[in-house]
């Protein structure tokens, strides 16, 4: 039998509307937008169960391995110290906070006092899921409309920022992390005097302390005096963020290429790729 | 109808993995993609129409399960089924070194066009910023074949996931 062989003018007519509507449609559904997806949250639901199993499959297997290779004394000490560590962390990280911002409520008199966000509504949830793609950074938690969960809630942990909700179903919350290229914070640094720099945080891949990996970077003007290991906060402005949670540390400072700008490399209190439990800010915070 | 079970569970078992363990084994922070993997072996053993919406479909559902920015996978992936699919017809002998070369070429095209689409249609992403992580996506994926490729394809050409034509039924 031979073929019905496709005109190359049908076959291009074809390619650019295929071309044109994929576009228009990536363009229409962007993150934050909420379309009904009745295909997609059944798949997801009903992979569910097999992700959670095989996930603590995998974890438990990886704290094997790490106890293994550790010698298990050495692995429970270092957990004992790690937890220290980053009660310790944050802690100092408050009272930096504390001391910073009193240097500049000092001068207003103590008229102010300084935001804290733990003196928020906060509400405890677990990573369930992870984005499958190379693309996204994003997360689900198990807590959702139900548990008074919202979207633009910020998500945090007690070492500091970690994102904010991008989508809400009755029991879980998808949460966009500050390392996606779409999840970007306003920062601030203090500088020594006490007064703010502002700067857009912003995820970017380049190259860490561990190899290639997702970074944080923000850009500050030239003139502004950041420095190694200064402190990164939330701003609080553009009103989804509360002002004051720790982001991270400053570990580099370079001139950009044009010379008005500084890129400030951030290392991120928040170690992404472990996340197990987070905190939800209720009611943006407020 | 076998088949199509078969095809639909890999796909379901590859994105499982892919949020799971792939997630805990990232290297230089990137991890693979085995859906496209996936449509590269098929495209491997129909040619480039049939690899081409093999891979329109399974984009379109992995896009769907994502829950954004619908049809940047079922773009990139109909391009990679057919870019498979048309070395595929080239290629006479199919063993495991095409299989790395095809993959290969084929991540590394269809890593590359999930930016350049992200990008036109308007989302922030920089070619340049990306190149390092499309270099190590393409890395990993062409690693993995020499785990992937032998069973998969005796299965789709001998095995579960061949094609059965109208009378075998």
């Amino acid at each position: 039998m031979a073929r019905r062989r496709v005109s190359f003018t049908l076959a291009a007519v074809i390619v650019f509307f295929i071309i044109l509507l994929s576009l228009v449609s990536i363009r229409l559904t962007g993150i934050g937008n909420n379309f009904p997806n009745p295909v997609g949250s059944f798949i997801r639901q009903a992979l569910a169960p097999l992700q959670s199993g095989v996930t603590s499959v995998t974890t438990g297997i990886r704290d094997r391995v790490v106890s293994i290779w550790n010698l298990n004394q050495l692995a429970a000490e270092n957990q004992t110290l790690v937890t220290k560590v980053d009660e310790l962390t944050k802690e100092n990280n408050q009272l930096k906070q504390k001391v910073l911002a009193g240097m500049r409520y000092e001068a207003m008199a103590n008229k102010f006092t300084a935001p804290d966000v733990w003196t928020k509504a906060t509400l405890g949830a677990s990573v369930i899921d992870r984005n499958p793609s190379n693309w996204y950074h994003t997360l689900v938690i198990n807590r959702g409309s139900q548990a008074g969960v919202k979207v633009n809630d910020a998500i945090i942990t007690s070492l500091g920022l970690v994102g904010k909700v991008i989508s809400v179903t009755n029991n879980t919350a998808e949460v966009i992390l500050i390392l996606d290229t779409e999840g970007q914070v306003s920062g601030l640094v203090r500088q020594s005097d006490g007064s703010a720099v502002f700067g857009i945080v912003a995820g970017s891949y380049q190259q860490g302390s561990e190899g290639m990996q997702s970074d944080l970077t923000m850009s500050v003007p030239k003139d502004d005096k950041v420095n190694q290991g200064d402190l990164v906060l939330t701003s609080g402005l553009g009103g989804v963020y509360p002002k004051n949670i720790p982001i991270g540390t400053i570990s580099d400072v370079r001139l950009e290429t044009g010379g008005l700008l500084k890129k400030a490399t951030i290392i991120p209190m928040v170690q992404f790729d472990r996340l197990e439990e987070v905190f939800v800010v209720l009611n943006g915070g407020k | 109808m076998i088949r199509y079970i078969g095809l639909a569970l890999t796909f379901l078992v590859s994105i499982a993995l892919q949020s799971t363990v792939f997630d805990s084994l990232q290297i230089a922070g990137a991890k693979p993609d085995l859906v496209l993997l996936l449509v590269v072996f098929f495209a491997f053993t129909t040619g480039p129409v049939k690899g081409a919406f093999f891979g329109l479909l399974l984009g379109l559902l992995e896009d769907f399960i994502i829950g954004y920015n619908i049809g940047l996978n079922a773009l990139v992936l109909l391009c990679v089924g057919f870019i498979a699919g048309w070395f595929a017809t080239k290629i006479y002998e199919e063993n495991l070194v095409m299989a790395l070369l095809v993959t290969l070429v084929a991540t590394f095209a269809g890593e590359l066009m999930t930016v350049f689409a992200g990008f036109f249609a308007g989302l922030n992403w920089q070619l340049g910023e990306n190149l390092r992580l499309i270099i190590a996506v393409t890395l990993y994926n062409t690693c993995l074949v020499p785990f992937t490729y032998p069973w998969l394809h005796r299965s789709l050409t001998k095995g579960i996931l061949r094609y059965r034509p109208k009378h075998e039924k």
